[in-house]
């Protein structure tokens, strides 16, 4: 799996490339924490290139999700393909993440709108 | 006076402790007899130490010990007399001591006095006792001439008793242990002679267009019943079922026969013609030994061609195999050929061909199967089997054999009838050449690697048959579940272990095993497993994902150990 970390403000914006299952779960996972570590709390997962998922990385996006609530931060997705997100609603988890529709809204979600 | 009592009470006192010490004596002797008469394994050594015991507690001068072969006595042992001497020792009633005491069947014995019997030999007295083994009398033991005043007592008589009872017992057990040794070796033969028969059964055959499924039911001797399946090429079988009408050894030297005729023949040319190999075999047979002990065979063979679609058969006396023809649905027998095989030399023998089409099944059976009788002796005959046959057609082949098996199980009494003889049954499925299936089988080392060859895998196969990707990604999701768990939970991270997974693709659609090599998981909740978990939850969706993303799942545990996963998705 590939992953690029770009920082839009004060979220972290992870592109992530490949399958997401239990060989490459852990890459994710140590990426996170080091992130977390650096007290970057603020995490948007751009799923565009994600083609494939399975139990084992729901599970490991489960304690990434658990992981980064410990910190007081957030994770969003976004850009699931259909069949990605199949899984999500046939697991129900569509209801537990906050998932967008693009990364430009779901990085927009974790700012604050201005008060008019 | 007091002093006389004491003295006499002394004395009294010492002649009980003379007796009881001569009793201890006795019984050490009769102790001593028991252990060493009944320690000897055959008859001539049992009979000797009897004698030499005999002679030696009787204080006897010469003796006998004889066996009754054929109703007559026969000196086995002679310690100073032989049969000429006993022989003439005319007795009572015009019979000799010996024949006297057989007569009377208990012990006979005389102190007599010198010149009991003319002749060289002097008697002054004798004892002979009966040895007997279950009321029949298997022995006689006679004593002459005891050096005693009083010649033979009472205590003797019971002794000799005794001595003719232990040798009786010991007899018995010589016997036992002969018939057990006859019987072991029985066995050890009958085993020899199952394992060469087992040697002849075929191995199952793969060809495209058949499925063949045989039941090989062997009764608990040897059986007679003989199938053997050689394919010729990958639309080419020949097959026969057979029946020889001996079992044990001798049946199986007829199969071996048959066996090596028939591969003979086959070797020998490209096209086979069942009535030509059936007049070899019937005349090879013919001039066998088997004819000459009364031995036949039946047999049933033929020869399918899927080319021209068409199977020849000749049926040699054997239990007419059914024909179901789909297309009509009817049910016809195979009675096309001659008479049973390997007793008229010279027989012609006809063939026929049948045309097949996919659908059609031949069931092919040997006469135990019909013959399989209930507790009131009524067997189960022609018109249940056709009954039966009609009525599940429909099951595959695999299916129907094991309902068969029931059907006989559960009419034989659950066989408690015991008069179930061995059967065998060959059920043959033409089921069209289906040109579109084909099979993979693919093994991986358990790690986590294995996942990525495995989606490279579904990747070649999914790209070959053009397989739409809402059919290939829950396929695909489905097996790496499986593939996951066996590398987890199942090997639980050894790498040395192997998965396996094969797939096998139709027009209709794409199946998937996934064998583990165990150990046991225990039962897994698969019936009632649920993709969706605990949100919290980072594990425990797999099995639900496996039963909601395909069409069919089961989890079928291996008797080695082991899980076999099968996922269907179907194409459409």
């Amino acid at each position: 799996m590939d992953i690029t970390v770009r920082e839009q403000g004060k979220v972290n914006v992870l592109v992530l490339k490949g399958r997401l299952d239990l060989a490459n779960a852990g890459v994710l996972k140590s990426t996170v924490k080091s992130l977390l570590e650096q007290d970057k709390i603020l995490m948007h997962f751009n799923m565009l290139n994600v083609d494939f998922i399975n139990s084992s990385g729901l599970g490991a996006l489960v304690s990434m999700m658990k992981e980064i609530r410990v910190y007081k931060g957030r994770l969003t997705l976004s850009h699931l393909a259909p069949y990605v997100h199949e899984i999500f609603e046939i697991t129900q988890l569509s209801n537990v993440f906050e998932i967008y529709g693009n990364e430009e809204e779901a990085v927009n979600s974790h700012t604050p709108a201005p008060m008019v | 006076m007091v002093r006389d009592k004491i003295g006499d009470l002394e004395e009294k006192i010492f002649d009980l402790e003379k007796k009881l010490e001569s009793k201890r004596e006795a019984t050490r002797d009769i102790a001593n007899i028991a252990s060493v008469i009944t320690s000897l394994l055959d008859i001539e050594s049992v009979l000797a130490a009897a004698m030499e015991i005999g002679i030696r507690q009787m204080d006897g001068e010469v003796g006998a010990v004889l066996q009754i072969i054929n109703d007559e006595p026969v000196v086995k042992v002679s310690w100073g007399v032989d049969s000429t001497i006993l022989d003439t020792l005319i007795y009572k009633d015009n019979l000799d001591i010996v024949r006297y005491c057989l007569n009377r069947r208990e012990t006979v014995f005389d102190n007599g006095h010198d010149g009991l019997f003319p002749g060289n030999i002097t008697v002054r007295n004798f004892v002979c006792t009966p040895i007997l083994s279950k009321e029949k009398v298997i022995g006689v033991m006679v004593i002459f001439n005891k050096d005693a005043i009083n010649g033979f007592v009472y205590q003797d008589i019971q002794t000799l008793e005794m001595i003719s009872k232990f040798a009786s017992v010991a007899i018995e057990n010589s016997n036992l242990l002969e018939e057990s040794l006859e019987k072991q070796k029985l066995e050890q033969e009958l085993d020899l002679a199952r394992q060469v028969q087992a040697t002849f059964l075929p191995d199952e055959v793969d060809i495209k267009g058949l499925k063949i499924t045989s039941l090989y039911i062997p009764a608990r001797q040897v059986g007679g019943d003989y199938y053997d399946l050689i394919p010729l090429s990958e639309k080419k079988l020949f097959f026969l079922i057979g029946d020889v009408t001996s079992k044990g050894v001798p049946a199986a030297l007829v199969m071996a026969s048959v066996y090596s005729i028939i591969r003979s023949y086959i070797n020998s040319g490209e096209t086979i013609d069942v009535t030509i190999l059936m007049q070899q075999l019937n005349n090879t047979l013919c001039n066998d030994i088997i004819k000459s002990h009364g031995m036949f065979i039946t047999l049933f063979m033929a020869f399918i061609d899927l080319d021209s679609g068409q199977v020849q058969y000749c049926n040699g006396g054997h239990p007419p195999p059914f024909f179901y023809r789909s297309s009509t649905t009817e049910t016809t027998p195979l009675k096309c050929g001659g008479p049973l095989v390997g007793q008229f030399a010279g027989t012609e023998y006809k063939a026929i061909r049948i045309e097949i089409a996919p659908g059609d099944r031949i069931f092919c059976y040997t006469d135990g199967l019909i013959e399989a009788a209930n507790e009131e002796d009524e067997l189960y005959g022609l018109r249940r089997l056709e009954r039966f046959f009609r009525d599940n057609v429909n099951l595959d082949t695999d299916r129907f054999s094991s309902d068969v098996k029931t059907e006989i199980y559960n009419f034989s009494c659950k066989g408690k009838a015991e008069a179930v003889d061995d059967y065998t049954t060959l059920v043959i499925d033409f089921t069209g050449q289906d040109q579109d299936s084909e099979t993979y089988d693919f093994q991986y080392k358990s790690d986590l690697k294995s996942l990525e060859h495995m989606h490279g895998d579904i990747d070649t196969i999914a790209e070959s048959h053009n397989i739409a990707e809402n059919v290939v990604h829950p396929f695909r999701v489905a097996v790496s579940e499986a593939v996951t768990n066996a590398i987890v939970h199942a090997h639980n991270g050894d790498s040395s272990k192997i998965i396996r997974f094969a797939v096998d693709l139709n027009k209709e659609r794409i199946v998937a095993v996934i064998i583990d090599e165990g150990p046991d998981r225990g039962n897994m909740p698969v019936d009632n497993a649920d993709p969706v978990g605990h949100p919290d939850a980072e594990g425990g969706r797999g099995l639900g994902l496996i039963r909601r993303l395909s069409d069919e799942a089961s989890f079928t545990k291996i008797p080695r150990g082991g899980m076999e996963v099968k996922i269907v998705k179907n194409l459409s």
